[in-house]
């Protein structure tokens, strides 16, 4: 496979030939340990960025992660052996491959060892870059400043019973270079987010509400007007009144923050291949069937425009590619490494991902989403005879063997006769299980929207996703 | 500390305070898959950090600047530009003046495993802790199967210095274990899974890791939703520490929190020093008393000073329910004139006086939960919600029924109110104490 050339900006394009030049030298060192091993690859991974902290009388600032490293990579014919450091220099890249190839050397395959016969893509020679239209760079610290501090207290004096608010900003330019016996390719990735969180209080209790965009691109994927403001003061005021959830089994509709979270945590994590190799996962046993209704459609997509878990490359090396992981509500395939891909015996799909030069690869998401339907917004409410609109879900946790699902929802409003009664419950737990969620799915609306985040394998290895979806009429068991 | 960047902040104009913090660790990493090896890493790690201070008046009045500024190796050669920028940000950045600590007498606190220490050494003890989770799985007979696991063991070397004189070296160790076992087969096939964090690797208790996972995985198989009512749950295993203990994204947790001076400051802490911190609820359980203990010994989050270089300090917060102090790092005592004790670390609990088996009797219904999905008090308000994916329902007549699925929902300082705790205690991730709690009266959300 080889990933058409992108139409790169003069600027670009100088940066994407400096990290040809400097790294130039890995296409040697990857030789150099194939004389050793049947597969090698490296992989280099530099971040830097600003990040922003606004709140009353405290300001915050400074660079944010920045990374320098690189990660070598090896089959020794039975498993993989990896060796990272934060040097990127070439003697101490050589170095740590000299190190690697006599540990691989030195394994001995053990009677009834499987091969590991790695599906490598082809050859692939390119340069990518995200777009923008307003570069963060192209507004000095100051101005960011300026600008952030008069959105927080904007958002402050939207009403009397706000007692803080807080404006997180931040950019980061990540830039990978990632080398294999049949080319080298490089990918200049810009991410910005900006976050805001405004704190209530009757006297008596404390609630918030908080609003995150985050995109890859520019400045102009994080515009935040009055209206947003006034919406979100709104919300952490109506949070007052908020009562918990009579425990139940609920008609829902989900909003796309949660629509999304439901596809994230049900079939999202849940069809991770590495999953499938370790016993993990129940989604193997169901390849070809039927797991929701009709209307379930969900994808995962690293090529979403603008998206914030967006890529050109996967950390394995294979351009990236939109994958339908359920069609028409039968699910299709699942996300791939390298690893698993080759093990399981299957195509691969460009979700090979690391947290950093530190961490192993994973079978990982990038922008996952329910596709839209045919039903206006207005129409999937107006369905709610009795039921709740979950809002702006917060976190979830995966169970792919038992395939529950554990989301959190930072506020459930009531609708009778497809009206809001302007009932707000807080807090929601989400549960249920997987099959029934999706097989009750009855409306889906016509538009997209996809909301960032922060995704982990269980616990940890942290990579940036979006998620999200329509509005999705479904039942869910509430708590 | 390197001299290099010692040098450039003396010369950099704009530099009124600094602080330099250098972390140099070397791991292995082992992954299974079944019984096969996956993956066998080692991994190489030093960078800096710096925190600068500019000082400078505003219209407002006198102010402070800062900026962190992580410091790869491959920076040591730019720092003039770095540093320029660091000046640059701080310059623009206005908070309220505060001064950074001097020097303090750092504790010793145990905080490394010595067969750790050389990579060597670790990837050797890595390999005999596989052979070892082998072996304790073969005890099974069977019954259950390893999924997969993963051991992360890493030796860390951590330097502070500051322009006020504060130092300190602290040599640590910390250990990963993530671990998946199965059960069963086709639609009767259950997993347990659990991932742990420690100090030391004798503090992973692999044996009793094994021996749960494996009832865990077996029990789950024939597991249903739990009976949806308000009342009794008993909370044990991992799911203590889920709820007491760390945050979801691996902060300090709801207690320490909301107890902080920081959130004092910010105006978003539903605590008061001198009132109870289970609200106006009628106290009906044991009094709780909390400590942020860093000097704990192999505790997670121990630490020797903080990374403002505030010595470790063993500070009681609440006591018997009340809240009697707040943790405070250098910058909100300032703030607030409260006294400097450093990053909020270690919550320690306080045993009860009963046994976590007498936590459970009792002649009506309740439910046990082993294990959480995941870690999920919302810091700010102490709301929680959170599914359960190991536990049991305990019915009048006796009987006990796996349970799996569903959610526990409440207010943690509100449930703190008629609490009772174990007398047993045991050390977990980011929290010592209790090793079960009994909570008066949760929502447990499951089968109608």
């Amino acid at each position: 496979v080889t990933a058409p050339n992108q139409d790169l900006s003069d600027t670009d394009a100088s940066a994407a030939a400096r990290l040809r030049e400097r790294f130039g030298f890995l296409r040697e060192v990857v030789a150099e340990l194939e004389r050793e091993v049947p597969y090698a690859s490296a992989l280099v991974r530099q971040a830097d960025g600003i990040r922003i902290q606004l709140r009353d009388g405290d300001q915050q600032a400074g660079r944010q992660d920045p990374q320098a490293g690189v990660v070598l990579t090896v089959s020794n014919g039975a498993y993989l052996e990896e060796a990272s450091t934060d040097r990127t220099d070439p003697d101490a890249v050589r170095q740590l491959a000299r190190e690697l190839a006599e540990r691989a050397r030195s394994h001995r395959p053990t009677a009834g060892e499987p091969a590991l016969q790695l599906a490598t893509n082809g050859a692939l020679e390119a340069d990518f870059a995200t777009p923008m239209q307003r570069p963060p760079n192209a507004e000095s610290l100051g101005e960011k400043l300026e600008r952030y501090e008069s959105l927080r207290q904007r958002l402050r004096a939207v009403d009397s019973r706000a007692v803080q608010a807080i404006c997180t900003y931040g950019h980061n330019e990540l830039s990978e270079v990632f080398v294999r016996r049949d080319g080298m390719v490089t990918q200049q990735l810009r991410r910005v987010v900006l976050a805001l969180i405004v704190f209530v209080s009757d006297g008596q209790q404390r609630q918030y509400a908080y609003r995150g965009s985050g995109a890859t691109g520019g400045l102009e994927h994080i515009e935040v007007d009055d209206a947003d403001l006034h919406d979100l003061a709104g919300v952490a005021v109506s949070m007052l009144s908020a009562k918990p959830v009579p425990p139940g089994t609920y008609d829902v509709v989900a909003d796309p923050a949660t629509a999304g979270t439901i596809a994230h945590e049900a079939f999202g994590h849940g069809v991770e291949t590495d999953m499938f190799v370790k016993g993990r996962a129940r989604a193997a046993d169901f390849i070809g069937r039927q797991v929701g209704s009709d209307l379930v459609n969900i994808l995962d997509d690293p090529t979403l425009a603008g998206a914030y878990g967006s890529y050109f490359v996967d950390d394995e090396g294979l351009p990236a590619a939109p994958t339908t992981i359920i069609r028409d509500g039968v699910f299709e395939r699942g996300l791939t490494d390298l690893y698993s891909a080759s093990r399981l015996g299957v195509a691969r799909s460009a979700n090979g991902r690391r947290q950093s030069v530190h961490r192993k690869a994973y079978a990982r998401m990038s922008n996952t989403y329910f596709a839209p339907g045919s039903s206006s917004r207005q129409e999937v409410l107006e369905s709610l005879e009795d039921g709740l609109l979950l809002c702006d879900a917060l976190n979830g946790m995966e169970d792919p063997k038992g395939w529950g699902i554990q989301i959190w929802a930072h506020h459930a409003r009531e609708y009778r006769g497809g009206r809001p009664t302007g009932v707000i419950y807080a807090p929601v737990a989400i549960t249920g299980y997987v099959p029934d969620v999706l097989r009750d799915v009855t409306m889906v609306s016509d538009q997209l929207a996809m909301s960032p985040g922060t995704c982990g394998k269980g616990w940890k290895e942290l990579v940036p996703v979006s998620s999200g979806g329509p509005y999705l009429r479904t039942r869910c068991r509430l708590g | 500390v390197d001299a290099r960047i010692r040098d450039a902040l003396g010369r950099q104009p704009g530099v009124d305070d600094w602080t330099i913090r250098r972390e140099a660790s070397r791991g292995v990493q082992l992954y299974l898959v079944g019984d096969r090896i996956e993956n066998v890493r080692h991994v190489q790690h030093e960078a800096y950090e710096v925190d600068l201070f500019n000082r400078h008046q505003t219209d407002a009045g006198a102010a402070v600047g800062s900026a962190t500024l992580p410091v790869a190796s491959s920076d040591l050669d730019r720092l003039g530009p770095l540093l320029a920028d660091g000046v640059t940000i701080a310059a623009s950045v206005h908070s309220p003046p505060w001064e950074l600590p001097g020097a303090g007498d750092n504790p010793d606190v145990p905080l490394a495993d010595p067969q750790l220490l050389s990579p060597d050494g670790a990837m050797r003890v890595a390999e005999e802790f596989a052979d070892r989770i082998r072996e304790l799985i073969a005890q099974h007979d069977g019954r259950v199967r390893l999924s997969a696991a993963e051991l992360f063991l890493t030796a860390s070397e951590e330097e502070l210095e500051n322009s006020r004189g504060a130092s300190g070296t602290t040599v640590s160790t910390h250990v990963l274990l993530e671990i998946n076992l199965l059960s069963g087969a086709g639609n009767q096939e259950a997993e347990a899974f659990r991932q742990v964090a420690a100090r030391r690797l004798e503090d992973l208790n692999i044996e009793n890791t094994i021996e749960s996972l494996a009832r865990g995985a077996q029990d789950m198989i024939h597991a249903g939703p739990p009976r949806t009512h308000l009342g009794p749950v008993i909370v044990g295993g991992d799911a203590i520490w889920q709820l007491l203990g760390a945050g979801v994204t691996g902060g300090p947790g709801a207690i320490l929190t909301q107890a902080s001076a920081a959130s004092a400051y910010d105006n978003i802490s539903r605590l008061e020093v001198g009132r109870p911190i289970s609200g106006e609820r009628e106290p009906a359980g044991d009094p709780i008393t909390v400590r942020a203990n860093a000097r704990l010994p192999y505790g997670l989050t121990s630490y020797r000073l903080d990374p403002d270089g505030v010595p470790a300090q063993d500070l009681l917060i609440v006591e018997d329910g009340i809240l009697v102090a707040r943790p405070a790092t250098k910058r909100y005592a300032d703030y607030l004139g409260l006294p400097t004790t450093g990053y909020a670390s270690q919550i320690q609990v306080a045993a009860g006086n009963r046994t976590a088996a007498s936590l459970l009797e009792d002649d009506g219904h309740r439910c046990e939960v082993l294990a959480f999905s995941a870690a999920n008090v919302d810091a700010l308000t102490g709301n929680f919600g959170m599914e359960i994916r190991v536990g049991y329902d305990h019915g009048p007549d006796g009987t006990r029924r796996p349970v799996k699925g569903g959610s526990v929902t409440g207010n943690l300082f509100e449930a703190l109110a008629d609490a009772r705790f174990s007398a047993e205690t045991g050390l977990f991730p980011a929290y010592q104490g209790p090793v079960a709690a009994r909570f008066g009266r949760l929502q447990v959300s499951g089968g109608d």
